[in-house]
């Protein structure tokens, strides 16, 4: 079997002869860019074959000299040694923890998804002789009311436990839907009953430890985006290459939440057996892909998931390596594309319980709206793309410290990153600055292409680009750019969120003026510029203290479910009584979607604070 | 019992835009060319207005005329080496309008200079009276450099020029702006991307009411029916009030027809279809009438017969001012 070695990382893989060097750059666990799942359409996973034979299949697209596309080249009999020039290579996974407001040491308070309770049991004589099992139950039922259950697993230990501890054992315990769950008896520890909540992103991943003091909140990119940018290209992946694909996907994301938990514990000084509880946010797909399960018939008609509501499960059964005995919840999802994060954002924003109709919009890649309030909860789905994460642009990086998140002009275009760190690239925040920034200034029209001969503004590879920071002060290797792609990507995202929230409320016979709220969630920046998201159009031009930026709603969700048992009931019932509007069917969207692909839309008289009509 | 009033008032007109600038005018014209200021849709003589006849333009090109289909060379054909015959013959063949077209500046054509291509635009405005449209090569660099020379060679002469699209408009409008010619903005069947265009335009200063709107086009059989909705659809929106939209059209449809088979194939071919030398010049007229009733007024065509067709009837169909 042929050997492929990638360089610049160095890393050697043994594939099949045939195998193309896209499937072996995964083998190699080497991210590499594609945005069609290896299908030949996209020209993006370009390679440079320095040495070895590869048989090359035809392609379609014009690559420069040397280059030829990992997904259209197999590998024949020979080692190869394959070189990824900088624009195939995918963003790397690196794991990054951020201190935030650190929670109580009392923390987390009772009533939460997993507990520990410390139990005075009184030991069995000839006068009370219950068995020991329904002896503990006896003491947890004064402990708290409740009905408990205690499976086999800890049944069978159960005796010698309870004397090795002289019946005073501590019992975790677990919220299930008929009541708790024992998970585990054992000696009083007195130490905490740690948590983590995890949002899975289709681009990033984020997780926060729920653990008396702790302020750590660690990300890092979703390690699937090398088999594909978004959901679609990664159904497609598990559809191609069958049980296997969905396998390789579970692994690749519960790796990537592994990783972010040795980082959590490392920060805080916990160990894995200190997470007795998980509880997971995210879209409908990155829910199915976590879990193993088959997503395929998500993207065909009739588009149905294979579940919205899902049981707690053990950490071995996905690969978790949290407290073995332990527990994770998923929050429930509305539909196949309207997913537990927007779930978790209407139980964060306590949108179901207001008077007025609000609107949530989460800026993901998987965006969705929901718009309701104590009356009524509709919800629809706008797929924005990675483009304000971060993902598929030259310079973008998610919010992280380093980031640019705020772009201004005082004459000179300026800007800041998050710590104040040297700048890594650009973040949606960022991003949404310097669109509003260069459109003001006069540097790209209102179509975002850039005017040749504005100060910034250059040719590259016959691309025109807009030069934010050059090479020297960044803390990359390269220039911190944006391109005319880039911009593309950014309208498109934006015009797809505004048409899909037009949309939406039209079919309520609603405005925008109408919506007392208008959140915006994610987890692309620190803080919104709220005039420069009308300037650009991704927010509708109401009075400005109805806009909110209210963060990771997603994370913020899967945080109140697990701390309290109650609200994962109530996220239930969101879920359950949202009404999904499809769009894709809907005949006026597409029209409104042209239509908002400009800065900040066409009918300029819908964005009367932005700029009058032409003539 | 009374016959109830069903007559449709609109808020919006459709702009009028005057092509050609007559001596007194500060040109060489011999007359000049308005088209638009409908108050209504098309043909409605019950309840709107209809100021302008629509206009026929006949296409002269710099490239000639060999890869034209035979029907359109047959009569072009002796004129087609020399331009200044060619813009003298349209007079004769009953067009209203020449438009050049300078094909022969894109680099597959010869890639004429920018000067040799405004020294073409001065001799056909010294070969006739007519007011001139001038069509760059579609090459966005080559148009770039080649259509400023051209507005300066015309300068005062009240031209159309085109095409400014979204991704190269700067230039043309800059240059039309500067030598006073009407622009036409061409995007692709879009109502939205027209008024996106028409946004980028005002915005550097082109006054909307100079633009005339290209939407594209395809011949009858060729995919016509989503050019005809655009532009009808355009129209609707225009007498509702939307100034973006209130611009006249123009199709550019002489080589379209040369694109589907029923106009082309020899007679052999299919029988059933009648004789060539009558099925061509009709599916050119007929493509140019249809476009008339979804809303167009200004055509460029290529046959001097199928624009005689067309224009008789246009005289027929068109309500009486």
């Amino acid at each position: 079997m042929p050997r492929v070695t990638f360089h610049p990382a160095g890393v050697t893989v043994e594939v099949e002869s045939g195998a193309s060097l896209l499937d072996a750059a995964r083998q190699a666990q080497i991210p590499i860019r594609n945005d069609c799942g290896g299908q030949g359409v996209c020209g993006r996973c370009l390679i440079e074959v320095k040495r070895g034979e590869v048989t090359r299949l035809k392609s379609r697209h014009r690559l420069g000299p040397g280059r030829d596309l990992a997904c259209r080249t197999l590998a024949a009999e020979a080692d190869i040694e394959v070189f990824l020039p900088r624009e195939s290579r995918e963003l790397e996974v690196e794991v990054t923890v951020r201190r935030v407001e650190p929670f109580p040491p009392d923390y987390p308070p009772p009533g939460g998804m997993v507990e520990r309770a410390q139990i005075e049991a009184a030991p069995p004589s000839l006068d009370d002789n219950v068995a020991d099992g329904q002896r503990l139950l006896r003491h947890l039922r004064e402990w708290r009311p409740g009905e408990y259950h205690i499976p086999l697993r800890v049944l069978s230990d159960l005796p010698v436990r309870l004397r090795e501890v002289d019946w005073r054992p501590e019992v975790a315990l677990s919220v299930e839907p008929w009541g708790h769950r024992v998970l585990h008896v054992g000696p009083q520890t007195g130490r905490p009953c740690c948590m983590m909540a995890v949002d899975i992103g289709t681009t990033a991943i984020k997780a926060r430890l729920l653990a008396p003091e702790s302020g750590w909140v660690a990300s890092c990119y979703n390690s699937q985006v090398m088999f594909g940018p978004d959901v679609i290209s990664r159904i497609i992946h598990c559809q191609r290459n069958e049980g296997g694909a969905c396998r390789e996907l579970q692994e690749s994301v519960v790796a990537d939440i592994n990783l972010l938990l040795d980082a959590l514990l490392e920060a805080s000084g916990l160990r894995p057996e200190d997470i007795w509880g998980v509880v997971v946010s995210g879209n409908t797909t990155m829910i199915h892909l976590f879990l193993g399960l088959c997503p395929v018939w998500i993207r065909r008609e009739p588009y149905v998931g294979c579940a919205y509501h899902l049981p707690p499960i053990r950490p071995k059964d996905v690969g978790v390596q949290t407290n073995p005995a332990g527990r994770i919840f998923c929050l429930p999802s509305v539909s196949s594309f309207v997913g537990a994060d927007i779930t978790g954002g209407v139980l964060a924003t306590g949108l179901a319980e207001r008077q007025k109709p609000a609107a949530l919009i989460d800026l993901g890649t998987n965006g969705e709206i929901a718009i309701g309030c104590r009356e009524f909860l509709v919800c629809c789905s706008a797929s924005a793309g990675p483009a304000f994460e971060g993902g598929g642009s030259a310079s973008g990086t998610r919010a992280r410290d380093g980031a640019i998140d705020s772009v201004w002009s005082d004459g000179a275009v300026q800007w800041k990153t998050i710590g104040d760190a040297a700048p890594l690239g650009i973040c949606g925040t960022g991003y949404i600055d310097l669109l509003a920034t260069l459109l003001r200034e006069g540097m790209m029209d209102k179509t975002g292409r850039f005017v040749e001969g504005a100060p910034g503004v250059r040719r590259e590879d016959g691309e025109l680009q807009y030069l934010l920071v050059p090479a020297d002060r960044a803390a990359v290797d390269r220039d911190i750019v944006l391109t005319q792609a880039d911009v593309e990507n950014l309208v498109r995202a934006k015009g797809a969120i505004y048409a899909a929230g037009s949309v939406l409320l039209q079919s309520l016979g609603m405005e925008w003026g109408d919506l007392a709220n208008i959140m915006l969630a994610g987890g692309f920046g620190e803080s919104l510029d709220k005039d420069n998201a009308v300037t650009i159009g991704l927010l509708p031009d109401v009075p400005r203290p109805r806009i909110e930026f209210v963060g990771n709603t997603s994370l913020q969700g899967a945080v109140m479910v697990a701390e309290n048992a109650q609200n994962y009931w109530k996220a239930r019932d969101i879920a359950a009584k949202m009404t999904y509007f499809e769009l894709s069917t809907h005949p006026d969207f597409m029209d409104q979607f042209v239509s908002a692909c400009f800065l900040p839309h066409t009918d300029a008289e819908k964005f009367p604070s932005v700029a009058g009509p032409a003539q | 019992m009374p016959v109830p009033d069903v007559k449709e008032k609109f808020s919006g007109v459709v702009h009028a835009v005057t092509i050609g600038a007559t001596s007194e005018q500060g040109g060489s014209r011999t007359r000049t060319v308005t088209i638009g200021g409908e108050t209504g849709l098309p043909m409605l003589s019950f309840e709107a207005e209809y100021p302008h006849r629509p206009a026929f333009a006949l296409e002269v090109n710099t490239a000639g005329a060999d890869d034209w289909h035979s029907q359109a060379r047959k009569h072009v054909g002796e004129v087609a080496a020399d331009l200044e015959k060619w813009a003298a013959r349209c007079e004769e063949w009953g067009a209203d309008l020449v438009c050049l077209h300078l094909d022969a500046a894109h680099p597959d054509l010869g890639g004429r200079s920018p000067e040799e291509c405004a020294d073409d635009v001065k001799r056909v405005l010294g070969a006739t009276g007519l007011p001139l449209i001038v069509w760059g090569a579609d090459v966005d660099e080559v148009d770039n450099n080649v259509l400023p020379k051209c507005t300066q060679a015309a300068a005062g002469e009240n031209c159309l020029f085109g095409t400014a699209k979204e991704a190269n408009y700067r230039t043309l409008a800059a240059s039309c702006l500067a030598d006073s010619h009407k622009i036409i903005a061409e995007a692709p069947s879009d109502i939205n991307l027209s008024k996106q265009l028409h946004i980028l335009l005002g915005d550097v200063g082109v006054n909307v009411q100079n633009i005339v709107m290209h939407p594209t086009c395809g011949a009858l059989g060729f995919g016509m029916v989503y050019i005809y909705t655009t532009i009808e659809r355009g129209r609707i929106a225009a007498l509702g009030g939307d100034v973006l939209m209130q611009q006249p059209v123009v199709v550019n449809m002489g080589k379209e027809i040369g694109r589907v088979k029923e106009a082309t194939s020899p007679d052999e071919d299919a029988p059933q279809w009648g004789k060539l030398d009558v099925r061509a010049p009709l599916w050119e007229a007929a493509t140019a009438v249809g476009y008339m009733e979804a809303g167009a007024e200004l055509f460029i065509m290529r046959n001097p017969e199928a624009l005689q067709q067309a224009k008789t009837a246009v005289e027929a169909l068109w309500p009486k001012a």
